[in-house]
């Protein structure tokens, strides 16, 4: 009986999360990466280590991340109007998830930065390095396995995240969860979406893992 | 009157640079009053107080001491990974904290460095280890090859381009670590305990292989090492650290003839922490037998001498200890001597075999006095 119409708006809500959280995923990683580096460079003891900008950047991340999701979602509808024009829809939903995703990205990051052993950083010092030099052939390169490892675990909190902004209307599964299942009562749709984010965050784990390994069984 | 002193002061400062000057101009290496002191929290440890080291172009200078000696610090003070307090660093005849950012970093490049931890990125081959100072320095991609070519065959590990540091063992680790630190042609180059991770064969094989190096190159190496063996085997002078200081330094055969400070003594295991010779048991002291260390190098070391002075003084004498090994190519000999026979002739045996540059150390206290008084009286 719901076959039919379900099964079509269940693939394309499964495409609109794909598409959000690919979008928000890059986007958090190309905004969060260079808030990573500067989290790492500043950071007491470090190669620019400057207390400010460390305090002032460390106090915004942890203020993002320890607001819930739900809240920011809300929070910062202006912000979405202003940058996407409207404050519904799958583009308009990519804005709160970059938002919640980037800062928490950017810990990941700064982490991994902090696991490359100190002494290749000095090595390539006393080879005459610069500080971008550094960054961009010992600091990235080395701490790669752990920032594709970071950009996965990002990429399935977002699909969880993206599901909540089903809330405001974002579209997707998790969109389809609440217009169907919470407010119609039609548990079979609830479960079947449930069961397609389980299966999408499986692969992405499993594609991510992957990745990872191939890169850290090359070094270490 | 204030006039006149400030002229003076003037003038002293003038000339205290013009020797500093003169001096980084003369040595590969120049360092002058180098002082340094960590903050760690409310703590200060000073590192290094007052350090001064020259180094010639084309010497192996060692640099040993005690675990927390300074020697680590000292070292990083040459390419200025750590920037002193105050003194002065000349590297190749240029001031390097007189120097801006960029242009340290283009200094560096002049000085090679190798570590305990060999310190490579394990993100990258070998091939590519190798090439990360001539990407640094702008080396054109076909020069750039060659040159790693040349490198990977003079440490023996042509083969080994696609491995990764994970894949290979720690003396080959450290012969990559080499290539690496050679590949811009160094002035210098900077080891900080490059053998220390390693077991006796490799470290061999490593000292063979800077050895080698130094010998094709004529580059200047320092190396700072805790092991007395490891400056035996390849320095031409050392200097020995102790709680920031430079205690002594000298050419390898004067500092293991007659060591000056106590820790250089100890470091050469001549006495243990008390002072007292060589530890040897008190009955060996007894009946008044005489006993002394004698250390002799070259063709000393190699000749019957001790008991050649023996017989001719009319004396007889028995090695409690001994051993006889090299400092590079000089034979080298230390070792304990009871004597037995009159106190004069055994005095007289002991002088002959001082003309022939043997350092002598009575491990007697009276005897000790005995020949300080006589050394005294000349
Ligand atoms: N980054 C640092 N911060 C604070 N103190 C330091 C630091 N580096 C070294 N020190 C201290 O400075 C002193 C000299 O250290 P250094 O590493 O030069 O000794 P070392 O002679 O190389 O010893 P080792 O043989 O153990 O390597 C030690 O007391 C050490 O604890
Ligand atoms: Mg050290």
């Amino acid at each position: 009986m719901f076959a039919g119409v379900i099964w079509s708006e269940i693939g394309q809500a499964t495409l609109e999360t794909l598409y959000m959280v690919g979008v928000s995923t890059l986007l958090a990683v190309i905004l969060g990466l260079p808030l990573g580096v500067v989290l790492y460079l500043c950071a007491p003891g470090s190669l620019l280590e400057n207390r400010w900008v460390y305090q002032a950047a460390s106090v915004v991340v942890n203020i993002v991340r320890s607001v819930p999701f739900i809240i920011l979602l809300i929070a910062i509808i202006p912000l979405t109007e202003w940058l996407v024009g409207t404050s519904i829809g799958v583009n308009a939903a990519i804005v709160p998830l970059v938002v919640g995703a980037a800062p928490f990205y950017a810990r990941i990051a700064e982490t991994s930065f902090r696991e490359v052993d100190p002494g290749v950083i000095e090595a390539a010092q006393a080879m005459g390095a610069s500080v971008w030099q550094v960054i961009f052939r010992v600091l990235l390169p080395e701490s790669r396995p752990g920032l594709i490892a970071g950009a996965t675990i990002t990429a399935v909190t977002l699909i969880s995240y993206s599901a909540m902004s089903g809330v405001i209307g974002g579209g997707g599964l998790g969109d389809l969860a609440v217009r169907y299942g919470y407010e119609r009562f039609e548990t079979n749709v609830m479960l079947i979406t449930t069961a397609v984010m389980v299966v999408l965050v499986q692969v992405l784990q499993w594609l991510g893992d992957r990745a990872a390994l191939y890169f850290a069984r090359r070094s270490r | 009157m204030v006039v006149h002193f400030s002229a003076l002061v003037g003038q002293m400062s003038l000339d205290i640079d013009y020797e500093q000057r003169s001096k980084g101009e003369m040595f590969v290496i120049s360092l002058q009053n180098v002082t340094l002191t960590y903050r760690t929290g409310h703590r200060l440890i000073p590192a290094l107080r007052d350090v001064s080291l020259e180094v010639h172009a084309g010497e192996v200078f060692g640099i040993i001491g005690y675990s927390g000696a300074g020697k680590s610090t000292l070292l990083r003070c040459i390419n200025l990974l750590e920037r002193p307090q105050s003194g002065q660093v000349w590297v190749d005849g240029v001031d390097l904290l007189s120097l801006r950012k960029r242009e340290l970093q283009k200094q560096r490049k002049k000085i090679g460095m190798i570590f305990q931890h060999f310190h490579l990125l394990n993100s990258a081959t070998v091939r590519d280890n190798i090439l990360f100072p001539l990407r640094l320095a702008k080396t054109p991609v076909a020069e750039a090859e060659r040159r790693v070519a040349e490198l990977l065959e003079l440490v023996g590990l042509t083969g080994y381009e696609r491995h990764y540091p994970s894949q290979l063992s720690g003396g080959q680790k450290q012969r990559v670590a080499i290539a690496r630190a050679l590949a811009n042609f160094p002035k210098v180059l900077l080891c900080d305990e490059a053998t220390s991770a390693l077991d006796p064969e490799t470290t061999q094989s490593i000292l063979d292989l800077l050895r080698e190096i130094h010998r094709q190159f004529g580059v200047t190496v320092v190396m700072v090492t805790h092991e007395i063996s490891v400056v035996q085997r390849v320095c031409h002078r050392v200097a020995v650290m102790d709680q920031g200081r430079m205690v002594e330094v000298g050419r390898v055969v004067d500092v293991f003839l007659r060591p000056q400070a106590e820790v250089t003594r100890r470091l050469l295991g001549w006495t243990n922490a008390e002072g007292v010779g060589a530890d040897l048991p008190e009955q060996v002291f007894r009946e008044g037998t005489l006993v002394c260390e004698l250390a002799m190098a070259g063709e000393a070391a190699q000749s019957p001498l001790l008991f050649q002075a023996a017989r001719e003084a009319g004396v007889t004498c028995s090695i409690l200890r001994g051993t006889v090994d090299a400092i590079q190519d000089t034979p080298f000999a230390r070792m304990v001597v009871a004597w037995y026979g009159d106190a004069k002739q055994v005095q007289a045996a002991v002088r002959r075999l001082e003309a022939h540059g043997a350092a002598v150390r009575w491990l007697n206290k009276a005897e000790r006095m005995l020949a300080a008084d006589e050394a005294g009286m000349k």
